[in-house]
């Protein structure tokens, strides 16, 4: 009789071949129909999910891995190493997906090595791009150990070897930058992002908050691995993990009660509005719920408790991300937005893709090695007391009904949030509809001063320029003249040098003093020149 | 709207796993086992019971493997583990407790039964092995490896180590204590149904022949084999 080998496949495999089939068919559309075809994107709104989520979570989950290595490798915190690898392999493969995510997102896909040649150094994307590019770089060249050693390269092994140290403190060094970068993106848009997320130190807070969720992710990520492998846990490596959490997220959420209570926003916490109940929600769930479970030994040490806790700090995480991109630009952009299945099937197949790559990847390559036990050197040393007595109250029980009363309470506020949501949406486009009050606005129009250039060789006599008398004062509009002809030229008062014939040309006076539009260049001299 | 959305999906997808790990766990199929279920069930040849050469073993049946760190861990031998046969239940350590050599360190269950451990050192439990807890069975194709129970942070390790049996020593006694469970299972009263060849015959024991004796055997069997320490009462 013959035996077929072939075996039923789990769940989580068919699950896995469904949403892969629906990416693949929504990529399709993607690139073929275009953005609009494929997502509910629009001009008002034109950042979703794939930025929200895909772009910003994703490298947010890379956030273990600098965190880690640089406990390890420059602080010297040794015991932590066995640890480091796997977080090395998240961090890689979350940036190789934002990356994916990215070709997605882009408007023309085909252009995302623009920032590379053409550099623009006062954008914020520009810092982000290089971030991106570099950090993958190092991340790939710190990831490449354990494809060398799976393919008993000797040499290339003792070239990274060496480069180790510098590698990883480049790669502290961008990955901070990129993490605080990524909140610094949301800087340029202070009227339209709800004054509850937007502040000033808005890149602070995506870096604090990269690192708690770093920590989280290592936590997380060994219990998945566990759960795939049933490999040994760290447990008392990740506990140790739990308190730096708890430490750095107490300092974000003093700092945050800071920032809000600085900009005086802190009332419109309790609100009940749409905005107020998702922030809530967020810091309920992502802040001070981890705080309080982990500040207890017994669930920091305890199974079950740390993977809830870490869970707790994954969502609260990702739901801030979400509400810094979607939530809090909503009210402004007066259009309401949710991702179309598109969108929503590509996102969850580039996570599937990241499951199967990180499975795939410790399956084949020593991403846990062998020796892992015997790196293990000076464990912590848990305090000499007898735990003997049995608490009121079983430890699994305690974190059910700690986190779940979080975890509820924030889906409460949130659900609560969604019911103002409507309203919130409908003042503002009644606002949109009514006219625009330019009359009001021109009240505070100021105008630079004027600029004076100075008498060239061969000219009747200095001009001075005035922004006032250039200026159409029934709809004032820099761009005119400020989008080309004068870009260079720096409303300084002074320029030092005026090269009389360049300025006459048709890229500067000339373009409007051409005896049309204005009167030319050529006629009366004294018209401008003022000896 | 979209963060709650998103969140509501992710803690879905998390209750989904759950639930089929809770349905797996059901069906007693322990997911990606490196080793596979045998088809049947081995017949027992107790002189195959085998200890690796650089674990200390323990008159109580439990093995200690010491770790650079100063770690140990622990976990108890081939021979309970293939004479206990099933599993119920793993009685764990709390993490942080502190035990000394011959207090009861961890214990197991079958129908109800129970035979507790003893520990072989004195010293703080670092960590114990979350697997056993839920799927008891874990292990038990290797108990040295995957059955690992607890790690013991070791207080006056090198005197206890003493006491400790390790190599050819070991060995002999592992030797000793096969032959002396084989007469203590020609003393016991054996169900009839389990009465095929006998040891007169030449016949071996299946896996688990515990599972067929009766409380005041298994009792026997804690005492004499186990050591159990007296708190196994409590």
């Amino acid at each position: 009789m013959t035996r077929w080998s072939f075996r039923r496949p789990s769940f989580w495999q068919l699950v896995f071949a469904v949403i892969l089939g629906a990416g693949l068919y929504s990529t399709v559309v993607r690139f073929t129909g275009g953005l609009g075809a494929s997502t509910a994107l629009s001009d008002a709104f034109p950042w979703g999910l794939w930025v929200g989520f895909d772009v910003l979570c994703g490298v947010a989950l890379a956030a273990g891995g600098f965190t880690l290595s640089a406990v390890v490798y420059i602080f010297n915190i040794e015991r932590f190493r066995p640890i480091i690898r796997p977080t090395i392999l998240t961090a890689f493969l979350g940036y190789v997906l934002v990356i994916v995510a990215l070709l997605f997102d882009l408007g023309r896909p085909y252009r995302i090595w623009h920032p590379l040649v053409m550099w623009n150094p006062h954008s914020v994307m520009f810092e982000v791009a290089w971030c991106v590019m570099l950090y993958t770089t190092v991340l790939a060249l710190e990831f490449s150990p354990m494809v060398f050693e799976r393919l008993r390269l000797e040499r290339p092994l003792r070239i990274l070897h060496a480069l180790t140290v510098p590698l990883v403190i480049l790669g502290v060094i961008l990955s901070t930058l990129h993490q605080s970068s990524l909140g610094s993106l949301y800087l340029i848009v202070p009227e339209k992002l709800h004054p509850l997320w937007y502040s000033p130190l808005l890149p602070i807070f995506f870096f604090i908050s990269a690192i708690a969720l770093g920590c989280a992710m290592t936590i997380f990520e060994s219990f998945l691995s566990y759960r795939a492998f049933r490999k040994r846990l760290e447990i008392d490596l990740l506990s140790d993990l739990g308190k730096v959490i708890v430490v750095t997220l107490a300092v974000y959420l003093v700092l945050k009660v800071q920032d809000l209570a600085g900009r005086g926003v802190l009332s419109r916490v309790l609100e009940p509005t749409y905005e107020g109940r998702m922030f809530l929600a967020e810091m309920l769930l992502g802040v001070i719920g981890p705080i309080l479970l982990l500040s207890l030994r017994r669930i920091r040490t305890d199974h079950f408790g740390l993977f809830v806790s870490a869970v707790l700090v994954v969502l609260g995480f990702i739901m801030n991300r979400l509400n810094v991109s979607i939530t809090g630009m909503e009210a402004s952009s007066g259009v309401s937005y949710f991702p179309s299945w598109t969108e929503l099937s590509v996102t969850l197949m580039i996570v599937a893709l990241g499951f199967a790559l990180f499975g795939a990847a410790a399956k084949y390559l020593p991403v846990f090695p062998e020796t892992e036990r015997l790196l293990a050197s000076s464990l912590v040393e848990p305090p000499a007391v007898a735990v003997l007595r049995r608490p009121w109250i079983g430890t699994t029980p305690l974190v059910l009904i700690l986190g779940g009363l979080f975890f509820i309470g924030a889906m409460g506020s949130a659900y609560s949030g969604l019911q103002h949501r409507e309203r919130t949406l409908a003042a503002v486009s009644t606002r949109e509809e009514s006219e625009p009050q330019i009359a009001e606005g021109l009240k505070h129009l100021e105008v630079p001063p004027d600029v004076t250039f100075p008498q060239g060789e061969a000219s009747p006599g200095p001009v001075i320029f005035r922004h006032a008398s250039h200026l159409n004062w029934e709809r004032p509009d820099c761009t005119i003249c400020h989008h080309e002809p004068f870009r260079l030229l720096k409303a300084s008062g002074s320029a030092a040098s005026s090269p009389a014939r360049d300025l006459h040309d048709e890229r500067h006076c000339g373009r409007c003093h051409d005896g049309r539009t204005s009167f030319s260049v050529k006629e009366d001299c004294t018209a401008c020149h003022r000896p | 709207m979209v963060a709650f959305f998103v969140i509501l999906t992710i803690i879905g997808f998390i209750l989904v796993d759950s639930l089929v790990q809770w349905a797996e766990a059901r069906q007693g199929r322990a997911p990606r086992r490196t080793v596979p279920h045998p088809e049947f069930a081995p017949v027992l040849a107790l002189e195959t019971v085998s200890v690796p050469a650089g674990l200390f073993l323990d008159e109580g049946h439990t093995w200690v493997r010491l770790e650079p760190s100063g770690r140990t861990l622990i976990g108890m031998d081939e021979f309970a583990r293939r004479v206990i046969g099933r599993v119920d239940a793993v009685e764990l350590p709390n993490v942080g407790s502190v035990v000394r050599r011959g207090d009861p360190l961890f214990a197991i269950t079958q129908n109800g039964r129970r035979a507790v451990f003893r520990a072989p050192l004195t010293g703080v439990v670092s960590a114990i092995n979350e697997n056993l807890a839920r799927l008891p069975e874990t292990g038990r194709m290797d108990p040295y490896e995957e059955g690992w129970v607890c790690a013991l942070k070791p207080k006056d390790l090198a005197a206890h180590l003493r006491h400790l049996f390790v190599a050819e020593e070991a060995r002999a006694w592992l030797r000793w204590e096969i032959e002396r469970f084989k007469e203590f299972l020609t003393l016991r009263p054996m169900p009839q149904s389990a009465l095929g060849q006998v040891l007169q015959d030449g016949g071996q024991w299946a896996e688990g022949v515990l599972e067929m004796l009766d409380e005041a055997s298994w009792e026997e069997f804690a005492r004499t084999f186990l050591r159990s320490p007296r708190a196994s009462a409590e």
